[in-house]
Parts: C-alpha cells; sequence; structure tokens
C-alpha cells in the first residue's frame, strides 16, 4: 500500500519541485487521484516535503475542500435546505442511510457511494433535491432514489 | 534600544521601541488580562481578551500584538472594554465546563468543598488538576462573572489519558495555542496543531494519533504552557497546589538546567524547568519528569542494614558506620577499591577519592565514565567563555549523541540559527534537527575522524567533498565556530582535536551530571585532583592533607569489572557494570535504591539525593553550579561526604572535620583545583602536566563499514537514563514506555533482507557472545549499521582496555 501511495505522491511533489509552498496544490493533485486524503499518504507527504504531520493535518481539515475519509466513486448529496426539507427530505435522507448502510459522510464498504448533505443548492422549487456527481434529480421520493441507487450500483431492476 | 514615550490610561510612560502594548504597561504594573500570551513565545492574538483602545487607531487592538510608537495613548480600562472583555469572556465558557468559575456559592465551596459536582461532564473547578493555579480562573476573578446567560455548548471529547507522563481534557481548552506554538517554534517537534475550524476547531495530535506514536519528546513543554487543566502532568494530577518553589539544578546531565522544584509536605511533588536560567524555561523528559520518581521511589534505601546469616537487617547508622570503620581498618591499601558516580557533586567526589587515597592508602577509585572517556579528552575542550552567551557565528555538532543526551542542546542551536548563525550537523542519523540544519553531513558512523581531518585540510572527504568545503569556508569566513561533539568522538583517536585551528572551540557532551567534576577531581587510579600525575599528585597533596599517600596506579572499573578475582574491599558508590556479580572480601553499597547489587552488599549506606543535599557541580560549560537541599532526605539518608567523613573519623583519622559542603569547597577552591576552569587556554597548561602512565588511547572506531554482506556493525547508542548507582528505566514504569532498551534499530532494505518485520525477536551474535533484541525498522538508520542500546557486560568482555569499544561486527539471525 504505502508503496503505491509512493508512486502516486512522488511525481506529483517533483512537479512542484518539491516546494513546501505548494502544499495545497501537491495536497489537491494528490486528492483528485486518490479521491481523498488518507492519512499514511499524509505521513509520506510530511516526510518528504519536511512538513510537520500536525501541520499538515491542519491545513487538511481546515479546507472543506479536502477528504479524510475515504471517497466512494459517486458522491450523492441531499439537499436539507428548508425548502427540501419541508417536502419531506429527511425522510429521503433516511431511505438513503438504510439502503446504504451509511451515515451521511460516510462511504460504502465497496468504495461505491459517498453519501453527503448540503443547505439549499439553489434549486428549491424543485425540491426535495438529490445531486448525484453533478446531476440534479428534482422531486424525489423514496422510490426514485432508491431506483437512482440501484442503478449506480450497477444492480438490475 | 530607542526610548519613546507613551500614555497609559494618562498617565506617561517612558518605554523601548520594540516592545508591545501589553509589555509596556506590565513595565509599570498596569494589569491587562491576557490568556493567549506567553512571554516567550510569538505573540499569537486569539484571545482577545487583551484588547486595548488607542486613539487614532479604529476598533480594539490587541496588547499582545501591537508595538508601541512615540506618543501613543492607550486606554486599558474603559467602561467599553470592560463589557466588550466580559463577553469574549463568556462566550469562551459557553464551551468550558467549569460550573464552579461563576457558582454563587464558590467562596464557601473553597473553604468547605461541600458541592461534589454541578457540571455534566469533566469538572468544575474542584475536580480539574489546575485549580488554584489556573490563568482561566484568575482572568475570571480579574474581569469579575457571576453569571453566563448564553446556553452552555461543552465539547464532549473523551479525555486523554493513555501517553505516558501527562493526560489530556480538551474539553477545558480555551484554544491558546499557546502549547502548539511552543511545541513548533521553540521544541521543534511539531506534534501539536490546530485542526478543522468554525465550532468543531481543536487542538491536539493529527489523525487522532497518541503522542507516543508522533515524535513527541515528552519534554511537558507544552503542560507547562497551558493556562488551564486541558494538558495536565498526570504524577501531580491530584496532589493540589504546592506550598513552595526552590531554584536549583537537574543534574541528570551535564547541561544542569535551571529548575523549580515544587514541594508540598516536605516531599518534592514537581520540577518545572525555571525561565530565569539559561534553559530559558526548557528542559527534557528527564528533568521535567523523572525527578520525583527518583526522589521518592518506593525502592528508596532509607536506613543502614548489615548483612547478617545472610539477610539484610536494618540497623541503626551509628553501629553500621562503627562496624564499617571497624572492617575498613583491616583493609587498606590499592585492594581498597571505591566506585564513585559522575552524579555526585564535586563536594562528594572530593571527600571520596581523599578518604580513599588518604586514609585507606589506595588509588583504586574510578566512577562508570572511565569505560566511556579519556580524561584527557575532556581537558582537550578549550573552556574559555560560557557558550550560552559567547558570540559564536558557527556552530558544528558532530555525532548525535550531544542532542540525544541533551535535547534543550538542540534548543538553543534552533534559537541561534533563527538569530542566523549557521549550523551545520556531522552524523549518521537524520533528524529532525538535520532537517532543521543549514548543512547536513550524513557520515557513516566510524568516519567522525576522516571528518574532522578533512576539515584540517589534511585529507579530501571525497564522499562529502561539497560539504566539508563547505563548512571549511564557514569556519574560514565566519570565524567564531564551536565544535559541539559526543560519544562518537570519544571513541576515536582524539588527536585531531588538538590540531583544529583557534578560532575552533570544544565543547564535548558527556553522559554523567558531573563528569568533568569527576575527572577534575581525581577520581580516577591515575590521577589526583587537577589532573595531576601520580607523582605529582603525591607531592601535592601529602603536603596538603598532612599524610602518605599511595603512589602506585590503583585498579581502575574496567580491571575491577572484568576481573573475577576477589579483592579486599570494595566500596560501590555509584554504577557498576556487573560483568560478574562483584567479587570482593567485603562490600559497600552506598545509594539511594535496592538493586540487585545491594542485595549482595556487606553493608547498606542510605545516602541522599542531588533533591536533598547541597553541592556543587561542573556544567559541560565548565561553569560551578550550585545545588540546594530542596527537601529534608529521606529516612536515615545522609550526603555522601558526610558518610566518608563519619568513617574517616571513626577509624581516627584527622582532617575530615567539615560541618557543610561549604567547607569542603573552600579546601578544593584553596587546593588551587578549580582554577582549571577559569584559565584561558587549558591546551597549554595540560600539555605540561605530565600523564606518564595512561595507556595509550585505543583507536578502535576506525573502520567504518561492515565486512562482508551477512555481517553488520552495530553501534551503542550511549545510555544516559541512568542516576547514580540505577538505571531509571528499571525502577520508572512510564519511562520504561518511551525508551525501549531492548530495540535495535535497523534500515527497511536490511531488515527486508533479513526477512525480518517491526518488533521480530532477533539473536545479536557477536565473537563474546549473544545479545537477544526486538528489531525496529526505521530508515534513518544507514545501511549496514544497527542500533541499540549499550549492554555493559557484552561491550566489557568484547574489549580489551578502557575507554571500551562500542562499534561491534555482529550478525543478526531470527530469533
Ligand atoms: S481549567 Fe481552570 S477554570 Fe477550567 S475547570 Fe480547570 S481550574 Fe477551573
Ligand atoms: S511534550 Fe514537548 S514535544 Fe511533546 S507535544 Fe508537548 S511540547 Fe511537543
Ligand atoms: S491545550 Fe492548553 S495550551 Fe493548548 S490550546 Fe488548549 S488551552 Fe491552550
Ligand atoms: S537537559 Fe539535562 S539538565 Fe536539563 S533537564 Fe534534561 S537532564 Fe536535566
Ligand atoms: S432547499 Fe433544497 S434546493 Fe433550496
Ligand atoms: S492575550 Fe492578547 S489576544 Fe490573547
Amino acid at each position: 500500500m504505502a508503496s503505491n501511495y509512493l508512486n502516486i505522491i512522488e511525481p506529483i511533489i517533483k512537479k512542484y519541485d518539491g516546494k513546501k509552498e505548494a502544499i495545497i496544490s501537491i495536497l489537491q493533485d494528490v486528492q483528485t487521484q486518490l479521491r481523498w486524503l488518507p492519512g499514511d499518504v499524509l505521513a509520506l507527504i510530511s516526510k518528504k516535503l519536511k512538513i510537520p504531520l500536525s501541520s499538515l493535518y491542519s491545513i487538511a481539515t481546515f479546507y472543506k475542500s479536502f477528504y479524510l475519509k475515504p471517497r466512494g466513486e459517486n458522491l450523492v448529496t441531499v439537499c436539507l435546505g428548508t425548502a427540501c426539507h419541508v417536502r419531506g427530505a429527511s425522510l429521503i435522507l433516511d431511505e438513503l442511510e438504510r439502503k446504504l448502510k451509511i451515515k451521511s459522510g460516510e462511504t460504502t464498504q465497496d468504495h461505491k457511494i459517498t453519501l453527503e448533505c448540503v443547505n439549499c443548492v439553489g434549486a428549491c422549487a424543485l425540491g426535495p433535491i438529490v445531486i448525484v456527481n453533478d446531476d440534479y434529480y428534482g422531486q424525489m421520493t423514496k422510490v426514485k432514489v432508491d431506483k437512482l441507487v440501484d442503478h449506480l450500483l450497477g444492480k438490475k431492476e | 534600544m530607542k526610548k519613546i514615550k507613551i500614555k497609559i490610561n494618562g498617565q506617561e510612560i517612558i518605554t523601548e521601541k520594540g516592545k508591545t502594548v501589553l509589555e509596556a504597561a506590565q513595565q509599570v504594573g498596569i494589569y491587562i488580562p491576557t490568556l493567549c500570551y506567553y512571554s516567550s513565545l510569538k505573540p499569537h492574538g486569539g484571545c482577545r481578551l487583551c484588547l486595548v483602545q488607542i486613539k487614532e487607531m479604529k476598533g480594539f487592538p490587541v496588547a499582545c500584538a501591537t508595538p508601541v510608537e512615540e506618543g501613543m495613548e492607550i486606554i486599558t480600562d474603559s467602561e467599553e472594554i470592560k463589557s466588550l472583555r466580559k463577553e469574549i469572556l463568556k462566550l469562551l465558557l459557553t464551551e468550558h465546563p467549569s460550573a464552579c468559575l461563576i457558582c454563587a456559592e464558590r467562596k464557601s465551596c473553597q473553604a468547605y468543598q461541600k458541592c461534589i459536582r454541578k457540571t455534566g461532564i469533566t469538572t468544575g473547578c474542584r475536580f480539574c488538576p489546575r485549580d488554584g493555579q489556573c490563568q482561566l480562573q484568575k482572568v475570571v476573578e480579574e474581569i469579575g462573572l457571576d453569571e453566563i446567560e448564553l446556553p452552555s455548548n461543552y465539547r464532549f471529547f473523551p479525555i486523554e489519558e493513555e501517553d505516558p507522563f501527562f493526560g489530556r481534557d480538551y474539553n477545558l481548552c480555551v484554544l491558546c495555542e499557546r502549547c502548539v506554538r511552543v511545541c513548533h517554534d521553540i521544541r521543534g517537534a511539531g506534534v501539536l496543531s490546530v485542526y478543522f475550524r468554525g465550532s468543531e476547531v481543536r487542538v491536539g495530535t493529527p489523525l487522532g494519533l497518541s503522542h507516543l506514536e508522533t515524535n513527541c519528546q515528552f519534554c511537558g513543554a507544552c503542560v507547562d504552557v497551558c493556562p488551564t487543566g486541558a494538558l495536565y502532568e498526570k504524577q501531580s494530577q491530584w496532589l493540589g497546589v504546592p506550598q513552595k518553589s526552590e531554584e536549583s539544578i537537574c543534574v541528570l546531565c551535564g547541561l544542569g538546567c535551571a529548575m523549580d522544584y515544587k514541594v508540598k509536605e516536605e516531599k518534592l511533588v514537581n520540577s518545572i524547568p525555571s525561565a530565569k536560567g539559561f534553559n530559558e524555561g526548557q528542559a527534557c523528559v528527564k528533568g521535567r519528569f523523572l525527578i520525583p520518581y527518583i526522589v521518592n521511589n518506593r525502592k528508596r534505601i532509607v536506613e543502614a542494614y548489615l548483612k547478617i546469616d545472610g539477610k539484610h537487617k536494618p540497623v541503626n547508622l551509628n553501629e553500621a558506620l562503627d562496624y564499617v570503620a571497624q572492617k575498613l581498618s583491616q583493609k587498606r591499601g590499592q585492594n581498597f577499591c571505591l566506585i564513585l558516580s559522575p552524579y555526585l557533586s564535586n563536594e562528594d567526589l572530593y571527600i571520596g577519592q581523599k578518604f580513599a587515597r588518604k586514609v585507606m592508602r589506595s588509588n583504586s577509585i574510578d566512577t562508570i565514565s572511565s569505560l566511556f572517556y579519556h580524561p584527557f579528552q575532556l581537558i582537550e575542550g578549550k573552556r574559555e567563555e560560557n557558550i550560552f552567551h559567547k558570540d559564536y557565528e558557527f556552530f558544528i555538532v558532530l555525532g548525535l549523541s550531544p542532542l540525544e543526551m541533551s535535547p534543550v542542546l538542540s534548543i538553543f542551536l534552533r534559537k541561534k540559527m533563527k538569530e542566523g548563525k549557521k549550523v551545520a550537523v556531522v552524523s549518521p542519523i537524520n533528524s529532525f534537527f538535520s532537517d532543521e540544519a543549514d548543512i547536513f553531513v550524513p557520515i557513516k558512523p566510524g568516519q567522525e575522524n576522516e571528518f574532522l581531518s578533512s576539515i584540517l585540510g589534511y585529507s579530501d572527504f571525497s564522499q562529502f567533498k561539497k560539504e566539508t568545503r563547505e563548512i571549511r569556508d564557514l569556519i574560514n569566513s565566519k570565524g567564531r565556530t564551536l565544535l559541539i561533539y559526543g560519544n562518537e568522538i570519544f571513541q576515536n583517536k582524539f588527536d585531531k582535536l588538538t590540531d583544529l585551528p583557534k578560532e575552533i572551540d570544544l565543547l564535548p557532551v558527556t553522559l554523567g551530571g558531573n563528569t568533568y567534576g569527576a575527572f577534575l577531581l581525581g577520581c580516577h587510579p591515575e590521577i589526583y585532583p587537577g589532573f595531576l600525575d601520580l607523582e605529582e599528585g603525591v607531592k601535592k597533596f601529602s603536603y596538603l592533607w598532612n599524610s602518605e599517600l599511595p603512589s602506585l596506579p590503583g585498579q581502575g572499573i574496567f580491571k575491577v569489572a572484568k576481573n573475577s578475582e576477589k579483592i579486599g574491599a570494595l566500596y560501590l558508590c555509584g554504577e557498576f557494570p556487573e560483568l560478574h556479580p562483584p567479587r570482593a572480601e567485603f562490600i559497600i553499597y552506598q545509594g539511594i535504591i535496592h538493586t540487585p547489587i545491594s542485595a549482595i552488599a556487606d553493608v547498606i549506606l542510605p545516602a541522599t539525593t542531588f533533591i536533598e543535599t547541597e553541592g556543587t557541580y561542573i556544567n559541560l560549560d565548565g561553569i560551578i553550579q550550585k545545588g540546594i537541599s530542596v527537601t529534608k532526605p529521606k529516612g536515615e539518608a545522609k550526603p555522601d561526604w558526610w558518610i566518608f567523613s563519619e568513617i574517616a573519623k571513626r577509624m581516627g583519622e584527622e582532617g575530615f572535620d567539615y560541618q557543610s559542603p561549604s567547607d569542603i569547597f573552600k579546601e578544593i577552591k584553596e587546593a588551587g583545583l578549580l582554577s582549571f576552569l577559569k584559565i584561558g587556554n587549558l591546551n597549554s597548561k595540560t600539555k605540561k602536566t605530565k600523564f606518564a602512565s595512561i595507556e595509550s588511547i585505543p583507536t578502535s572506531a576506525q573502520s567504518s563499514s561492515p565486512i562482508d554482506e551477512n555481517s553488520f556493525r552495530l553501534v551503542f547508542r550511549p545510555f544516559h537514563w541512568s542516576y547514580r548507582d540505577f538505571f531509571l528505566v528499571d525502577e520508572i514504569r512510564e519511562l520504561r514506555r518511551i525508551i525501549k532498551p531492548d530495540n535495535i534499530y535497523l534500515n527497511p532494505n536490511d531488515a527486508a533482507k533479513l526477512g525480518l518485520s517491526n518488533g521480530s525477536q532477533v539473536n545479536v551474535l557477536t565473537q563474546n557472545g549473544v545479545i537477544q533484541r526486538k528489531t525496529i525498522i526505521n530508515d534513518n538508520i544507514p545501511e549496514g549499521f544497527v542500533y541499540s542500546f549499550p549492554d555493559l557486560p557484552l561491550l566489557l568482555s568484547a574489549s580489551l582496555s578502557s575507554p571500551i569499544e562500542f562499534i561491534l561486527n555482529v550478525q543478526i539471525k531470527r530469533g
């Protein structure tokens, strides 16, 4: 595992001439490849760039765009904004959590799906909204999300 | 510093440019509440409690981070400021589970403790380790709060207690980041930081690691700067506020840091590095955490024992001393051997050797230090000035051991680097410090001499041509250079050191708190006090002590430990390397802890620790430092000088009528022994003195690579985890979690070759025996080498003379 990570990290660090100042770009590039930033990777980068692990972890937790938990191939986001909420968004979330056996913010064991919540994505009229990767699905119902998930998991109906 | 005039609350004040508003106010005794400010740390400006108003400045600048300017007019206590501070404090306290702070019953509670607990989790000050010593309590008191109408928002973090020495309750954390700053900026360890943001923000180790899993030095600096009970020391956690604080020194290494010793009910409860010493409030794990474990150890020898019918019976000290005096009167001559400790004070050491020479007519006096160093090598250090004050421009650290043995040295060097001085690290092992240094030369173990020759221009260190040239250039251009070296160099022939150019001062770093003192005061079978050889020594001291003195070389620790033949009487008052159980007709054990060796002694005499008796010590820097007696001795324990003198008197000898250590110090001084420390150039002085009978120094560490594929060079690291007669690791469980004498460290490639993983049990085969170790894989270790803590019996049997060899050829087999 560690040596696999090394193969990913080394070229990226090289791309930025091993400069400490480029740490954010380096973390971004690493995350693009791995979809998240595993602790082992942070430890390796810390060693290579001679930046204390605590400082790296501080940066990685400060920015919302870095993920310190595994991310699935697909990101399913449920809107819990006011408009969606009154139209039953929390039932949709319950259904997803039940079906995927994970909580919001977690990833399925097979790394297929990560579940998240947001507050309003500006499409209130169509609520409840579920976003799968970059696609918006409006007026969701339990049945519709079930289908959506089955589709993502590659299951036939 | 340029003087400037400012006004605080209408009062005119002369202060200096470069100071902050807070410092200017403190200087004239004006109180401004602070929480994140800490005098030795960079200002952070995070808590905003110190806000003030400054004419012509918008808003409320923070006093701790605003520099004073000529003519500034500052208000620190308007009603507006006061109410703002209250609001800030309230917000902060919504997250702080300490209902006691604002509880109406607080006053009576302090007196009667009637309320058990009013808060949901963790504490309330009554159950907080910092109660009574907490800066947050003080600030609340000063600002005055009796009610918080905001809802509480506690964080419910689990308490972290699994690490040795200190625990963490981040529910009490006020996010002042003092711990973060001290750990990064002063210690260079970088263990702690701030994570997440907004309401989730928290301080601690990364990735939820325990401190044992990080490169935490367990220096306790974070605990000392924490204003609250978030970081607390375990051993004093429930002891409450100490009753007194005494300033003295730590003698667990040659640096001699200044410490504030905290005492409660005549018991040492804590040792905190003093901000007033050269160590500037910093220490290492030994000084910070171990001293109470030593002094209050449950195995302390607190009375005298005689062996009667094979069993130790406690006896009156007088009786034991009479018995020893009577026995020793029959054992005079070189067959009496006295082992002293390099952790003893000058007074103890001087009287010890005087006792052996004058009373027992024996030069068989030694310390464990002779196994590691030749006294000659120590005099080579040119102790012209105090290194902590002299303006060196360039520092070379040769070997790993100086920094390993005295972490406070690396703090000193980091500070110098920040001032723009240059530092080169020449060591086989890469460390956080070598990463920071200006130059790092990763030599192989044993190449230290080659490196020195190349610095002198004698040879071309082909592997490190560029680096050695850089170092040479720095010496030439910068001039004043300090070479700090440790055990690696002592293993080598030392003659190169004397050839070094004049601009280079030498700082040898040795094991033991008073190694230099031990040699200077003649605790060596071939040296009289003042580094005099036997002939000159006898001449000088037979006159001073008015007595006949032995003039033949005595038996040293190396011979006594190796030789299985019986000697007449063995007087153990210091660490003894056990190759065979010591064999002597009569064994006296004078120490502080019951050990396997004390178990075989005929007489056990209770001695004091450095905390319980006054004495002077010579630190690395050549400074004579005084340690005071902080607490009363435990039980019947007596200072070593007192015990030696009592026995001498009971043997009818004169010249041992000392009332106190200062009488002895006076005698040492009047004998001209301390002038060595003052004289400008020691080299010229020692050249004139004859060291006629000392055998030549071995050149053991010469070959620098393993002989064949399957063999390794085993390098023994200096083992500085002892005090007097015992290994700290043996007696202090918490320390065993950090220091593992059974580990062997090796490079990942070597481990792969041998098919070993972390924690594999291995047999290390040497020509003189096998030792068992557990592997730790570490990519800082050079290939072909393995590192371990020494196994003294093995090293003794592997060596033909002393100082002993510290690099051996070994084979490693899976256990
Ligand atoms: S940290 Fe201070 S204020 Fe908080 S509970 Fe402890 S003693 Fe009380
Ligand atoms: S004990 Fe020292 S090294 Fe460890 S976290 Fe605290 S300050 Fe840092
Ligand atoms: S743990 Fe203590 S020193 Fe560190 S941020 Fe919290 S309150 Fe401040
Ligand atoms: S560096 Fe030395 S003198 Fe200072 S605290 Fe540590 S052991 Fe004691
Ligand atoms: S509340 Fe869901 S899109 Fe606005
Ligand atoms: S003490 Fe000044 S901001 Fe905290």
